[in-house]
């Protein structure tokens, strides 16, 4: 039972990480309707920004700040650059899925030319390990976990409270109803791209501090799992992609420690078909009801 | 599109035609030789096929190759040729790709009339097999592939040691080392996946004990609970591979969990730059000892080296591995002198009578060479090690045990498994 509820904090640590990428993810997708297959560079791009800023200035705070920017923008170009314009030419998602490839392509390349294709040693001290309840974690596990809570408490206050919000989920359910209604879509789109952009640039960081070292190709790796935790909670719908990220985390890390380590990510994907087959439109999804309603 | 009865006929004339022809040109191709009594005596160049990728991911193993096979050539051919001819050094692409060795070893054998070949790698050995054995080639091939540690195919040979020898090494090292628990973590890579029987077959023999043999998947963000798992077991030493990004995690969570309190024995992949870059090179040398194949030192490899220098200049140094094509091309030219033919069969049959012992040893071609035309037996000693092939026609070691520096990021080299050593801890 202690090695279970060991394995149980260790889950809950990759699943914080993991739930601030699939959030972002699951934006983006709920104001463009496309799965945005370069999200994981977005990561990459914070991971970087981070490991640049610490460098310099040797502090987390700032480092955690540049990721969060560096992501945002990046997240913004996407949109502005590609993305955006693809949906106003009406090119299909299937057209824009590909684009969004091809972006996560140059993304990595432009990564290896500038900081060459080896791993990144991004060495913070995670400090001791401290029991804490019945879960062994570090200062730095305690401070993923808290960030990520604290984060999604402020995206939940962001889209269900503000007026922007508002306008987030009249995009997400009718992008063509919004704008006859006054809404700009493509405005909001851009800004909910940047808000995705800020938490997967602050999600990238955590995820360097965390593996402690990464490359060009680090975020593309982790956006398979990202994606799994989205489709499995319901893609486009963010309350569903948080628990779907909290499960699959789980799932990572207690099939990795009670079934077989080399085969957690063929169960995790096993358990995604499962759930494609049972719920087309993922674990937490309401026809009639959008997320945080 | 459907042939008609007339048109298949005419087709398979057509094959038969340009069989027949293909023999004569082959023939015609391989008559720089003349027969006798005690076989095929050359009557021009003798040839040697360097099989190997030239070009793709992997092109710097052909081209240790062909520079280990060229320094060989070069003491061959200041030593006296082979049977008093000059060897030419012929070689083909196979771009480290099983489907394309197969035309690549077809047109070094039909083109260039080669009387043995040095390589491939065991990327492609299983394409190359069939052929060289139908045309009974002696072909020495290198890598490190566990599947030929009992090979039974008469015409291969490998001269550079088996993964399953560095697993011996791996495991003799931490048990001289007073480490009797052992946990391993590999990760779910086949090449990775041949070293644990080894390991578990060595270490126990040797009468340690294996507490636990964890397979992990590469790229995770957290092996957290395995390796809580291997703390709660309390092993003295860890035996490891992974890719290096799996790697900076696995040791970032050992950091974190018991802040890397047992040290950690790792393949050859765990001595390259990559990986250490990855894990740091203070948490390197603090906690890893990377296990690999090293270079030896005396007579043997004094020639090579010497003989290197002339070929390719003083300033120059060998590519990892192209020790192991020269002692390759050596023994097969020294394995064609001692059988007094160039016919395969002969040569097969020499080869352990120029390499093993008993014998006089001997480490250059042309004291080999001059023992050989003495009447002696001889034994020869490579640059690469004693070269002494087993039944199965494989080698052993020598290995080290190599601790990363971190001032000046080299690896410097502890300990030295003799190939003797290894022989005797082999279960």
């Amino acid at each position: 039972m202690h090695e279970a509820l060991l394995t149980l904090g260790f889950g809950i640590v990759t699943a914080s990480i993991l739930a601030l990428s699939a959030v972002a993810f699951t934006l983006e997708y709920a104001v463009t309707n496309v799965a945005n297959v370069s999200h994981g560079e977005i990561l990459t791009v914070g991971a970087y920004a981070a490991y640049l800023v610490h460098q310099r200035t040797g502090s987390a705070i700032a480092a955690a700040i540049a990721a969060a920017i560096a992501g945002g923008l990046v997240a913004l170009a996407m949109h502005s650059a590609v993305i955006g314009p693809f949906i106003r030419f009406g090119a299909s998602p299937t057209v824009v899925f590909i684009a969004t490839l091809g972006v996560s392509f140059v993304l990595q390349n432009v990564l290896v030319i500038f900081f060459g294709a080896a791993n990144v040693a991004y060495t913070l001290d995670p400090g001791a390990p401290q029991h804490i309840g019945p879960f062994l974690l570090t200062p730095l596990d305690i401070e993923i976990v808290v960030s990520a809570i604290a984060i999604t408490a402020a995206l939940f206050l962001i889209i269900s409270r503000t007026k922007f919000g508002k306008a987030l989920r009249a995009v997400s359910q009718n992008r063509e109803l919004a704008r006859v209604t006054g809404i700009n879509a493509t405005r909001v789109a851009g800004a909910t791209f940047f808000l995705a952009g800020l938490v997967a640039g602050y999600a990238g960081f955590i995820l360097a501090e965390s593996v402690g070292s990464f490359n060009p190709y680090f975020g593309f790796g982790f956006f398979l799992i990202t994606l799994t935790a989205a489709v499995a909670g319901g893609l486009g719908k963010a309350f569903g992609t948080l628990v779907g990220a909290v499960m699959v985390g789980l799932i990572l890390e207690f099939a990795g420690g009670y079934i077989s380590a080399s085969y957690n990510l063929a169960i995790a994907f096993a358990i995604l078909a499962v759930v494609i087959l049972v719920r087309p439109r993922g674990l937490f999804t309401n026809a009639r009801r959008t997320v945080f309603e | 599109m459907n042939l008609g009865r007339s048109d298949r006929r005419a087709g398979a004339w057509r094959l038969v035609a340009s069989s027949a022809a293909t023999v004569v040109l082959l023939a015609a191709c391989g008559n720089n030789t003349t027969s006798t009594s005690s076989g095929k005596l050359p009557t021009g160049p003798v040839t040697m096929g360097v099989l190997s990728c030239f070009t793709g991911s992997l092109a710097s193993l052909g081209q240790a190759m062909l520079q280990g096979s060229q320094v060989a050539q070069k003491a061959i051919n200041d030593g006296g040729g082979i049977l008093g001819q000059q060897l030419t050094i012929a070689h083909a692409d196979t771009q480290c790709d099983e489907a394309d060795s197969v035309p690549a070893t077809r047109q070094l054998l039909a083109a260039s009339n080669v009387v043995g070949i040095i390589g491939p790698e065991t990327q492609e050995i299983n394409a190359v097999t069939p052929i060289v054995t139908s045309a009974k080639i002696p072909t020495q091939f290198q890598g490190g592939s566990t599947l030929f540690d009992k090979n039974s195919n008469q015409w291969l040979w490998r001269d550079s040691p088996s993964d399953s020898q560095l697993g011996v090494a791996m495991a003799l090292y931490a048990y001289k080392k007073g480490y009797h628990n052992a946990a391993l973590i590999f990760y779910s890579d086949i090449a990775a996946q041949t070293f644990p029987p080894p390991i578990t077959a060595t270490f126990t023999k040797l009468g340690g004990k294996i507490v636990t043999n964890i397979t992990i998947a590469p790229g995770q963000t957290s092996y957290r609970t395995q390796v809580q798992q291997v703390i709660a077991l309390n092993p003295d030493v860890i035996f490891t591979q992974t890719d290096a990004p799996t790697a900076a995690v696995l040791f970032r969570n050992f950091k974190e969990l018991d802040n890397l309190a047992i040290p950690f024995v790792g393949t050859d992949v765990t001595g390259g730059d990559d990986f250490l870059k990855a894990i740091t090179y203070q948490v390197a040398h603090d906690h890893l000892i990377s296990v690999y194949g090293t270079s030896v030192t005396g007579a043997a490899a004094d020639e090579f080296n010497k003989v290197f220098a002339a070929v390719n200049g003083a300033n120059q140094q060998p590519l990892a591995n192209a020790n192991y094509a020269y002692d390759a091309v050596i023994s097969q030219a020294l394995a064609i002198d001692k059988a007094n033919s160039i016919t395969g069969a002969d040569i097969n049959a020499a080869m352990t009578s120029v390499t093993n012992p008993p014998g006089t040893k001997c480490d250059t071609y042309k004291t080999c060479l001059d023992l050989i035309k003495a009447g002696t037996k001889i034994n020869f000693e490579g640059a690469s090690g004693p070269l002494d092939f087993n039944q199965y026609h494989n080698v052993f070691g020598p290995y080290a045990a190599f601790q990363q520096d971190p001032a000046s990021g080299q690896q410097v080299q502890l300990d030295v498994l003799s190939a003797a050593d290894l022989a005797a801890a082999t279960p």
